[in-house]
């Protein structure tokens, strides 16, 4: 199981959550042959943001059977009723065993839902709660405890969120305790590291490129009639673009500084739902344009949107007091910074391509429309919080 | 609408049965089954829970606790299911680990360490229990056959030598003869076991399969694999649960090219790692074949997904108790010699049982590591082991050395 290693690091807000299930979910498509037999493992997924941590906590039912008899026939079936029945005794048997403390202090978790998932050896409880700190989380310790008396095999696979990093530790009845976030922060370090999220972010943030790609793609051609021509010379082109992701940078570090000072606050459904509508409108264009020289008008109005996107990000991940400023710094230059390597990439390409039929109908026309067309599904699933699309 | 709008939405389309099931759910219905229990296959593990409650309520008795234990190691044993062994770490856990532990939980401790391959770590706790008690048979067995799988031999034999007084003539039969077969003394050790057979009487199951398993190994060893395969269905109808017989035999019906019997020999059995790695082998060497392997390719890619994602959580845990079947998987399943090399190599390093050796140098010659392949060679002069599919792939290996 590789929830660590497919995870985003950084999913927007809303999708946090969700993110964490199907990442785990993904794993369960194999598990159509007979169940594997291996030692006990649980899996925690912790993400610290403000004073809060968020939980998802996979066990076992066959072990939490082993300890609190589930069965009530003993038929060796568990049932969801027999489970359901004894829910408040299962979750609290668990809390009871995992302490989760930030800067010394215990957090309190708020008992949240129940809910079953499977995994390569059955199906496993999951718990998924907030624990509240009472200050902004920047060291956070982990107890674990769970079956270290009875079942000295077990081991708790923890995956943590902290402070724009994602920490993996194995917890066990010979190491139940472990410290994150303290002692490796240096301003350095944390710096480099909310540089690096921002430049995942960027990358793995399908919206915001494709919307970049969107306005990007018609500035190597100029519409004569109803068609795209190719410009003659560089200098259009590259001027276009400098244009457009200035104006693209500068309208989200706005919004995304703003956000982030909480001077600006916006539900994140609907920043995100007005993010893929700013997909579909860009993508649109290059189909029937509106909007022909000045791209980056658009860019600019849209990137205002964007940056809250951003914001949302940053807020996921847990800002330091202290250092806001250096983190919005850090997450700002690295969105900038993966940006430029993608438009590094994107230009030289497009303009060697410009004249080819391909790149003017079926890459400006097909593969608009069909950008136009992914972000509309985007744009129903954030509006209405449904789910057809495998995590972006 | 244009084609290429048509493939972005295909490719949206494509997603969605994937994601059927994709996250965490709330049953609805009550009656709905969300997990079968180990109960339900092994029915004699409902007795382990009534007296698992029985020692937690009195911790002090030692005699309990040991038999509780014994049942858990049995257990994991008979279902290949290494939870069993942590139960069983478990109720040993209340004894410190100091000069008054007593030897019976030193041993069981060092058994369910040798089961999870912490061979050094099972060392030292056989140390100290025959430090104690220098006859302890169980003791003296164990760190043979843990001395043995770490490929130090003289020390083991020395073990196998004293169990002569301590545990009688059968056992240390076997004890040598296991070691006569993997050094090279095969005439010898065909006649320990022939003798330890005609010895022990028929009601002593665990001794009887292990004769049989010895025998076929040496029949391996020499190349005939018929009768290896002979002997070791015959040990099976003795113990059905011995795993590491079944494994042995898959193995073997490989070796012959005859596929279809390893898929009987492992059906039902896909719980078990290292069953489900031969059947992913088997079915493998189905899809290779030109009549109908078109047939098998979706169980292969299924066994083949499994086994990945159990290779994978085991990963997750740090746990290396399968690194051999892990190399494997990756030299004939994956075909990635380098990745095959690198596990076989950190197997070699734990153990160095005669299938140690062959994997190693099968993923050496795969990815042309001389200096393993020269290792090798040396450990095999050096020990007298004589294997002839060992042999050949060493041969074949200096033939190859000659022609460049």
């Amino acid at each position: 199981m590789t929830m660590a290693a497919t995870c985003p690091e950084a999913p927007l807000s809303w999708r946090a959550r969700r993110g964490l299930q199907a990442c785990a979910a993904l794993l369960l498509c194999w598990c159509a042959p007979a169940l594997a037999h291996k030692s006990s493992d649980s899996f925690l997924h912790l993400t610290a943001h403000g004073n809060v941590v968020s939980a998802q906590w996979d066990i076992a039912l066959r072990d939490l059977d082993a300890v609190l008899a589930l069965d009530a026939n003993g038929d060796g079936l568990l049932s969801w009723g027999e489970v359901r029945q004894r829910e408040s005794e299962l979750v609290h048997y668990a809390l009871q065993r995992l302490s989760l403390r930030n800067a010394g202090r215990p957090c309190i978790p708020r008992t949240g839902s129940l809910l079953i998932d499977s995994h390569t050896d059955g199906a496993y409880a999951v718990l998924q709660f907030d624990a509240e700190c009472g200050s902004v989380i920047n060291a956070l310790q982990v107890d674990y405890r769970l079956f270290a008396d009875t079942d000295a095999g077990h081991r708790g696979l923890l995956n943590l969120t902290l402070a724009g990093r994602t920490y993996t530790q194995v917890l066990g009845p010979d190491a139940p305790v472990a410290s994150f976030g303290a002692d490796d922060g240096g301003a350095w370090r944390q710096f480099a590291g909310y540089l690096r999220t921002g430049i995942v972010h960027i990358w793995t943030g399908f919206d915001h490129l494709l919307f970049l790609f969107s306005l990007l793609l018609p500035a190597v051609l100029f519409r004569n009639g109803r068609h795209w021509e190719a410009r003659r010379g560089l200098g259009a082109p590259v001027g276009d673009v400098v244009r457009v992701v200035t104006a693209f940078t500068v309208a989200h570090s706005l919004t995304l500084a703003l956000a982030t000072f909480g001077i600006l606050k916006v539900p994140s459904r609907i920043s995100e739902s007005a993010i893929a509508l700013s997909v579909v409108a860009a993508a649109l264009n290059n189909v029937w344009p509106l909007v022909r020289e000045r791209r980056w008008v658009v860019a600019f109005c849209f990137g205002l949107i964007h940056g809250l996107g951003f914001a949302n990000v940053l807020g996921d991940l847990g800002l330091p007091t202290g250092a806001l400023a250096l983190a919005l710094v850090g997450f700002n230059l690295g969105v900038e910074a993966g940006q430029l390597a993608i438009v590094a990439i994107f230009l030289p390409l497009s303009y060697a391509l410009r004249t080819t039929l391909f790149y003017r109908r079926f890459v400006m026309t097909a593969g608009s429309m069909g950008i136009a067309l992914l972000a509309a599904l985007w744009l129903t699933e954030r509006a209405f919080n449904l789910q057809f699309l495998p995590v972006h | 609408m244009s084609n290429g709008s048509l493939r972005w939405i295909g490719l949206g389309l494509a997603f969605l049965p994937a994601l059927a099931h994709a996250h965490p759910y709330r049953p609805i219905d009550d009656s709905v089954i969300i997990e079968t229990l180990p109960i339900r296959y092994d029915p004699a593990l409902a007795a382990l829970g009534q007296m698992r409650q029985q020692v937690q309520r009195q911790p002090a008795d030692l005699n309990a606790s040991l038999k509780l234990a014994r049942l858990y190691i049995e257990a994991a044993r008979r279902d290949a299911d290494p939870r069993f062994l942590g139960y069983a770490q478990s109720t040993l856990a209340q004894w410190p680990d100091d000069s008054h532990t007593p030897v019976d939980v030193r041993v069981l401790r060092a058994i369910i360490l040798q089961s999870s391959h912490q061979f050094d770590a099972a060392l030292r706790e056989l140390d100290a229990a025959l430090a104690q008690r220098p006859g302890n048979a169980q003791a003296l067995l164990t760190r043979a056959t843990v001395l043995q799988v770490r490929g130090r031999f003289p020390e083991a034999q020395r073990d196998c030598a004293t169990l002569l007084n301590s545990a009688g003539d059968v056992t240390a039969a076997l004890c040598l003869g296991s070691l006569a077969s993997v050094t090279g003394r095969l005439e010898l050790a065909s006649s320990l076991a022939t003798g330890a057979l005609g010895s022990m009487p028929a009601s002593d199951i665990s001794q009887r399969a292990w004769a049989f398993t010895l025998r076929a190994d040496v029949a391996t060893h020499q190349g005939n694999l018929t009768e290896a395969a002979r002997l070791l269905q015959q040990g099976l109808s003795i113990d059905p649960n011995d795993r590491y017989a079944r494994a042995a035999l898959c193995d073997v019906m490989l070796d012959l090219g005859r596929p279809e019997a390893v898929l009987s020999w492992t059906a039902d059995q896909d719980r078990d790692d290292n069953l489900l790695l031969r059947r992913a082998l088997a079915l493998q060497a189905l899809t290779q074949r030109a009549r109908d392997g078109a047939r098998w390719r979706e169980a292969l890619t299924a066994a083949t997904a499994q086994l990945r994602d159990r290779h994978e959580a085991a990963q997750l845990r740090g746990d290396r108790t399968h690194l051999r079947e892990a190399a494997r998987m990756q030299l004939v399943l994956m075909q990635d010699p380098a990745a095959a090399l690198r596990l076989a190599r950190e197997n070699w390093s734990i153990q160095r049982e005669p299938a140690d050796v062959r994997i190693l140098l099968e993923a050496a010659r795969a990815a042309h590591d001389a200096t393993s392949i020269g290792e090798l060679s040396a450990w095999v002069r050096a020990t007298g082991l004589v294997d002839v599919r060992i042999a050949n792939l060493l041969k074949g290996q200096a033939a190859e050395g000659l022609k460049s």
